[in-house]
């Protein structure tokens, strides 16, 4: 329920935002359809919101106790950190890039990726862990990078000229 | 008629040993094209464009430009049929036009436990929709192609309005939310750059966002990785229960039993594919989405639809691979490629020396002939391939928990990166991934956010040519009778379930009132 | 499984806190020092990894066919010692493409086919640079435009489509706005008088050319290259009136056709340049390796061959004298833009 309703003002806050682009003068524009796509959009999630208030229901929370929360984040945290990962974090001003996190590229972070699940979740011997860390990686590369010629993104150490990846 | 002299001059070249050796290659080539995340028949084609020159220039023993465009076409079929499978497997989906096997492929093969069977429909449905586009490839292919170009904005508009239409009632429990949902989809579409205006949009200053927000980062997050986090949650992941690990071809003869029940869906829908498809455009992922809508139209038990209803495999897919073989009609005959892909065959053929065009049939009627030809050898070859892999396909979905997961994190980001080479397109991927679980957990429904977000571009773009093209004024959609006709149907496909519901909701509360007075 | 974590987590900080130190080291330098000196003296520094040959409009289009065809032939002749590989970027009209190489100052492995949004796009969208900033390669040829209309078409010369014009705002239709295409079309307004052309953008010259010989829309015209119309054209479908070149077309099947100029559209520089860019900062040796290597797919007998397919005019310009048309361009881009207030 608190959780409809935060999605109804996290909508609404979408929805108000487009019309402040302005609706371009003229029978056509580039904002027409986006503004009117936002307003239906505002007023069905009001309606929803509005609904979800009025008519009583049963306490559907959103996460039955901690422990599936648990669950998930325990998916989404090594996801996300995967992500950050693979391309790095950095932070450019105008005459400086300062760099948060290397770009450890596509290949090094799932060996570690792959690695922590079968590690931690599937409680592998280590040293099973360590033939998907290596295997995974190679055979995506031969088949991507070698056979196929799709590019994937490459760790700080590339660039450098110590790795091939 | 001089065309079937045409044909068996056409099969004699198709069938020559360098050939078919060629389009085998392709074929298996084009499989794994489809089944690797971000190689889809586009990139894939595009990929093996230099190799095919060598091939054109004889560089094979009795090869010529019959062969290159043999093995080209072969990765386009491939693909098409290998796209589907890692959309029923992962829910994840290799190509546009598997987006809408999400719906209903997915769901039969896990929640139901039928894999083999999910696969097994979806070939055979690939397969009749392939062979009646061809079949009209064969007999009609000028007259259509000339007939299409007619097909102005308002015809356009009117045709994605109907696909609209046919699938407005998608996830009818709660109707406000599906109209939040496509009202999203429409809004996200929108982001980056008016291709009529050349202004920037919804993207914040952000150059990288100008490109906009594709629908297959999105879709890969709201459907693969939504689904991985909302299986967490419940505890156990669904992969490896209930899926009987028998091997031999039981699954086939039953998709080909349930075929039968739908000959006429799949027929109708193949035809309405095959026009869909010649023209220029969202061809192949169009007719996906009104093929869904369709056979969920026609179907005596609607409430099955979203849940693994094998109409909502067959109806979309006989659909799009019809649309796939028949983008090429109007690349062959008018040099207007009908699809991206067949965009990229037709810069093949033109690196080759090559001019496509009406010409192309008197000039070289081998090359013209032999491509007819091969397009029913390769689909009958990718058939074959097909059926026979999918009780090795199936058995994919037995591999231990601790290591499909990850897996499928990392296909999935294979997928939305080697699009574009975009890192952007990852976090697109993620990002949605969380939002797809938070929509599932508040019951929202995703078919009609996918929806609008896949046509959303094309409906706005051919809305508002329309409009610049009759000066603002919206009776130019009534000048053409088949835009009004397509029109009038997408109003009364919209005004049907709404009376529906409105009636039975009437009768449902006048029901209540005599139980509970 | 909480040890697990603490461990995993401690070796990850500490990779981090080490790594950073070097990379930060590897941040571009943020001025591209221009190798205004003459690139053949300078000795030729090769790539030492594979290199991305950026296209910035999507697979199948005009310059992606142009781009394929350069790499097949780098390719198959093995004008480099690494792969050169095709990659689309497509979007915003080549801003994402743009801005993508750009970021890669001073990097070789990176080069970039651009057409006349090179400029357009740059003006336009107003981005943080300038198409003066990118390291020039080569320009390997120009595509003409022609003056089409449907088959059918009451016009029989170029005359009769400007007193058309000059009485009615003739709907027309072009790739992308705001691009080459409008650009031309607004030039012919501007030089001929004529009443403001009604323009319906499309997304490639493939759906521009079935629009005139469709009639979609109402379209009347479109000024497709030779290229984009041939396949209509034979099909009796659409026909060009008229060159926008010096000089007649030497292809066959254009041979009979008028120059605009001669036709009373006083037009005849303007053409869609389909050249090589590579990013800011390049030094004198790296753009040698790139000038000679497309100096090469130039005199292959193949591109000869897929420039008079496409009645492409042969063009190679480098050094200098690609640097002054580049600037000409510019200029000529930014006059329209700031006529018609495309900014």
């Amino acid at each position: 329920m608190v959780v409809l309703i935060a999605a109804v003002a996290m909508f609404d806050s979408r929805a108000a935002f487009s019309p402040s682009a302005g609706t371009a003068p003229g029978d056509v524009g580039a904002r027409w359809y986006p503004f009117w796509a936002a307003s239906i959009m505002g007023v069905a999630s009001v309606i929803v919101g509005y609904r979800a208030l009025t008519t009583p229901q049963g306490a559907e929370g959103a996460f039955e106790g901690s422990r599936s929360l648990f669950a998930v984040l325990k998916l989404a945290v090594p996801m996300l950190a995967y992500a950050l990962l693979i391309g790095g974090i950095k932070w450019r001003t105008t005459d400086f890039t300062y760099t948060v996190i290397p770009p450890f590229g596509f290949y090094l972070s799932t060996a570690l990726y792959m690695s922590l699940f079968a590690w931690w979740l599937g409680r592998y011997k280590v040293w099973w862990v360590g033939a998907i860390a290596v295997a995974f990686p190679i055979v995506i590369f031969a088949v991507f990078e070698l056979g196929f010629r799709v590019s994937l993104p490459k760790s700080f150490l590339y660039e450098t000229g110590v790795l091939p990846f | 008629m001089e065309v079937f002299g045409d044909l068996a001059g056409g099969f004699a070249t198709a069938l020559h040993p360098i050939n078919m050796a060629m389009l085998f290659v392709a074929v298996v080539l084009g499989l794994v094209i489809g089944v690797l995340p971000g190689l889809g028949g586009t990139s894939g084609v595009a990929i093996l464009l230099p190799i095919t020159v060598f091939i054109a220039h004889g560089s094979l023993p009795g090869s010529d430009a019959t062969t290159a465009i043999i093995f080209l076409a072969g990765i386009y079929w491939g693909a098409l049929f290998g796209g589907v499978i890692t959309s029923i497997l992962f829910n994840i989906p290799g190509e546009p036009w598997a987006v809408v096997l999400l719906f209903d492929g997915f769901p039969l093969a896990k929640r139901l436990g039928k894999p083999g069977l999910a696969l097994s429909s979806s070939f055979v449905s690939s397969f009749l929709g392939a062979l009646v586009s061809t079949i009209l490839f064969t007999f009609f292919a000028l007259p259509i192609a000339l007939k299409a170009l007619e097909f102005g904005p308002a015809e356009l508009f009117a045709v994605f309005l109907l696909s609209f239409a046919t699938l407005i009632g998608l996830g009818a429990e709660a109707p406000m939310k599906s109209v939040a949902m496509l009202a999203l989809g429409l809004l996200l579409a929108a982001v980056g750059f008016d291709t009529i205006t050349g202004e920037q949009r919804l993207n914040f200053g952000q150059v990288s966002l100008l490109s906009g927000i594709g629908f297959v980062p999105v879709t890969i997050g709201l459907f693969g990785i939504g689904e991985i986090l909302a299986s967490a949650e419940e505890q156990g992941i669904g992969f490896v229960e209930n899926i009987p690990a028998r091997l031999g071809l039981t699954d086939v003869f039953e998709a080909l039993r349930e075929l039968r029940k739908r000959l006429r869906l799949v027929l109708s829908n193949a035809i309405i594919g095959f026009f869909f498809g010649v023209l220029p455009g969202h061809g192949a992922t169009a007719a996906s989405f009104l093929g869904y809508g369709l056979a969920r139209q026609y179907s005596s038990n609607k409430e099955n639809f979203g849940k693994g209803e094998i109409s909502g495999i067959m109806g979309p897919q006989a659909a799009a691979d019809s649309a796939g073989v028949a983008s090429l009609v109007p690349m062959i005959t008018l040099g207007i490629p009908g699809s991206p892909t067949s965009a990229v065959i037709m810069a093949g053929l033109f690196i080759w020396g090559l001019q496509p065009g009406p010409v192309l049939f008197i000039q070289h009627p081998d090359f013209v002939w032999g491509l007819i030809a091969s397009i029913y050898l390769g689909h009958l070859l990718t058939f074959i391939l097909c059926l026979l892999a999918v009780p090795l396909l199936a058995m994919i979905m037995r591999v231990p928990y601790a290591i499909i997961t990850p897996f499928i994190v990392v296909i999935s980001i294979i997928g939305s990166y080697s699009l574009n080479n975009s890192m952007l397109d990852v976090f697109i991927t993620v990002v949605f991934g969380l939002i797809g679980y938070w929509l599932r957990k508040m019951k929202y429904p995703l078919a009609p956010l996918v929806v609008a977000l896949v046509l959303g571009d094309s409906t706005e773009r051919e809305l508002r040519k329309a409009l610049i093209a009759g000066h603002g004024s919206p009776l130019y959609f009534f000048n053409s009778a088949l835009s009004t006709v397509l029109i009038v149907a997408a109003v009364v496909l919209v005004l049907i379930p709404l009376v529906r519901t409105i009636r039975a909701r009437r009768r449902g509360a006048a029901q209540a009132a005599v139980a509970h007075p | 499984m909480t040890r697990s974590v603490i461990r995993t987590a401690a070796i990850l900080v500490a990779a981090l806190v080490t790594l950073s130190a070097c990379a930060t080291a590897n941040a571009p330098s943020a001025t591209p020092t221009a190798s205004l000196a003459s690139a053949s003296a300078a000795a030729i520094i090769q790539p030492t990894h594979p290199v991305e040959f950026v296209i910035s409009t999507a697979p199948g289009g005009g310059s992606d066919m142009y781009a394929r065809a350069m790499a097949t032939i780098i390719e198959t002749k093995k004008f480099s010692p690494q792969p050169v590989t095709p990659l689309n970027k497509e979007g915003g009209s080549g801003a994402v493409a743009f801005q993508y190489v750009f970021e890669k100052t001073g990097d070789m492995h990176y080069v970039m086919i651009t057409l006349n949004s090179f400029f357009t796009t740059i003006i336009t969208q107003k981005l943080a640079f300038k198409a003066t900033d990118f390291t020039p390669v080569a320009n390997l040829a120009l595509d003409p435009f022609f003056l089409w209309v449907n088959d059918d078409s009451p016009w029989k010369t170029a005359q009769d489509f400007i007193d058309a014009a000059k009485k009615d705002s003739l709907t027309v239709a072009g790739t992308g706005a705001k691009q080459e295409d409008e650009a031309l079309f607004r030039r012919i307004q501007d030089t001929m008088q004529t009443k403001p052309f009604t323009y319906i953008s499309q997304t490639s010259g493939a759906t521009v050319a079935a629009a005139v010989a469709g009639h979609q829309g109402g379209v009347v015209a479109s000024v497709n290259n030779p290229s984009e119309g041939l396949q209509l054209y034979q099909a009796k479908k659409m026909k060009p009136l008229c060159a926008f070149m010096p000089a007649s077309p030497t292809t066959a099947v254009y041979a009979s056709l008028p120059t605009c100029k001669s036709q009373g559209i006083a037009i005849d520089d303007y053409f869609i340049m389909r050249a090589i860019m590579a990013p800011p900062g390049l030094s004198a040796g790296q753009q040698a390796f790139w000038v000679d290597v497309f100096k090469k797919v130039y005199d292959s007998d193949e591109w000869k061959k897929f420039m008079s397919d496409n009645a492409l005019q042969p063009d190679f310009k480098s050094g200098l004298e690609f640097r002054l048309f580049i600037q000409q361009y510019q200029q000529l881009h930014q006059d329209i833009a700031t006529k018609f207030k495309w900014v």
